[in-house]
């Protein structure tokens, strides 16, 4: 499959929308409708908290998992998640998307999930004992795993800086403007950090790094 | 466009293909995690406030105590003062508290209280350093105390006194009894009772003595009742204008005016202090304090013109 250009300024990757999970706005939900549960919500209203977290719970699930790469995490840092989100939300200002300042959330909940050393040994011992786990499985599928657990135990190795740049851009497919957003950092740090993490990665995982070449479309 | 390299390519699309299972979270589950946040939030907040309401009043506590701890810091014990110099006795603090003489070193018929050095020469001879030295004397057959001070002797042959020793001069205030000066060449002069008419009436007030009015002050203080400190210390610094007491107490006075702002009255106060005691120890801290405040009246007394 063709993976897109991280450093094309507003072009979406082009297995993003593989990925795509239903947004709000897909289900026919607007965004004044979202910021009326969001003002609901911060009045303690549980019933607008449910339905926000019912809104934007697979969103944020997968989410996780890409950037954890940890299925037996997800659970957990969801619910950390929303719990934040909702002690939280007198400080989304409405500016952005909510999907956008929850994405941020997300970031910063699995950057304390990566800052664990024990959750990181924890994932490279997973790591060395892939091969006898998961014995039954088709060649293929068998090596896709490998693949994704060589992945996740590399960039554990990056900042993380570096990774959420990378995760956003590359595995999340957002088009830079999205991750600068996301990220709030600038589109030039945004490509710049995306570019260094996978020349990081390539030495990582032993393979060849030319760096960017073209200019893009 | 160009896409990272091939090899990189594998990876990459193994991340993004993974398969996302449906998350177990249930908004109960979330709302009930809400509830235990807020709760440990909440208790978060009244620990900290409770925390800083006890640091807050521990400092409280500390600003007052202060002066009366540090003071006893500095106070020399009973033994050290015995073989302390005379530059040392500049030193002498009589916040400190009150000193009892061992009941064997003096005649039972013998009392004294001191908040400074004493030296007991025997059971009816006591030589005073400088400090405040309450004494009382029980009537003894052919017997009377005999008091060293600098320069002169005394002696009590019975009776109670208050004995001021401030730079090596002494003052004596007999309330009752009989006692008399001896001079060199042994002469008697006897001393004239002061405030028998105290005595008389055991229910009259008194003139409080400079340890008194200083207890009195380091009550107030303690009490965080800093402006009361103050007057009854300006009425040591006047009632007792040499005591040992007032040589403390002034600058206890200076420092308690400058924290009310009363930036003149504190000048005043430092500025009387240098007359008093132009060679002090403590002379170029209490200059140094003086030089912080700014120029104002001049001063005459405690008082700014």
């Amino acid at each position: 499959m063709a993976v897109a250009n991280p450093h094309a300024p507003d072009e979406k990757p082009a297995g993003a929308t593989i990925h795509a999970l239903p947004l709000p706005d897909k289900q026919g939900d607007t965004q004044a409708t979202i910021l009326g549960l969001v003002a609901r919500a911060r009045r303690h209203d549980p019933a607008a908290q449910r339905e926000l977290f019912e809104l934007h719970k697979a969103r944020v699930c997968a989410q996780v998992q890409r950037m954890t790469g940890d299925p037996a995490s997800v659970d957990d840092l969801v619910q950390e998640v929303f719990i934040a989100a909702f002690a939280n939300l007198d400080r989304f200002r409405g500016d952005s998307q909510l999907h956008t300042w929850l994405y941020r959330i997300v970031v910063n909940k699995a950057r304390n999930w990566w800052d664990s050393e024990q959750r990181r040994r924890r994932r490279e011992l997973r790591a060395t004992q892939i091969p006898a786990q998961v014995q039954t499985t088709p060649h293929d599928q068998l090596e896709v795993h490998e693949h994704r657990e060589q992945l996740y135990v590399a960039l554990g190795e990056l900042s993380p800086k570096l990774r959420e740049a990378f995760i956003a851009r590359v595995v999340e497919g957002m088009s830079l403007l999205e991750a600068s957003e996301a990220l709030e950092v600038p589109v030039s740090t945004v490509s710049y950090r995306t570019r260094r993490a996978e020349e990081l990665l390539c030495q990582a995982l032993g393979v060849a790094f030319h760096g960017p070449s073209g200019g893009g479309s | 466009m160009t896409t990272p390299r091939p090899e990189l390519q594998r990876f990459i699309a193994a991340a993004r293909e993974q398969p996302i299972a449906p998350t177990n979270v249930t908004a109960e589950a979330v709302l009930a995690g809400l509830e235990q946040h807020r709760g440990r939030a909440q208790a978060r907040r009244t620990i900290m406030l409770s925390a800083a309401i006890a640091l807050a009043a521990s400092l409280v506590a500390v600003s007052l105590l202060w002066p009366m701890l540090s003071a006893r810091e500095a106070a020399p014990t009973l033994q050290q003062a015995g073989h302390a110099d005379a530059q040392d006795h500049r030193h002498i603090n009589l916040e400190a508290p009150t000193y009892a003489i061992p009941p064997l070193a003096l005649d039972s018929a013998v009392s004294l209280r001191t908040s400074t050095q004493v030296e007991v020469r025997g059971p009816w001879s006591i030589a005073l350093g400088e400090g405040v030295h309450e004494l009382e004397v029980e009537a003894s057959p052919g017997r009377a105390l005999r008091v060293s001070l600098p320069g002169l002797e005394l002696e009590v042959a019975e009776g109670s006194a208050t004995i001021e020793v401030v730079q090596r001069t002494a003052a004596v205030k007999l309330h009752n009894g009989v006692a008399a000066w001896i001079s060199e060449d042994g002469e008697r002069t006897v001393l004239s009772v002061e405030h028998i008419e105290l005595h008389a009436s055991a229910g009259a007030p008194s003139d409080p003595t400079a340890t008194q009015l200083a207890r009195e002050a380091e009550l107030l203080l303690a009490a965080g009742k800093p402006d009361k400190a103050a007057s009854v210390l300006r009425r040591l610094v006047s009632s007792y204008p040499r005591a040992s007491q007032t040589r403390t107490g002034l600058l206890d006075l200076a420092r308690l005016l400058r924290n009310a702002k009363r930036t003149d009255e504190a000048r005043c106060a430092y500025e009387l202090y240098l007359q008093r005691w132009p060679d002090s120890a403590v002379e170029n801290e209490v200059r140094a304090s003086l030089a912080r405040l700014d120029p104002g009246r001049p001063c005459r007394g405690l008082d700014p013109r």
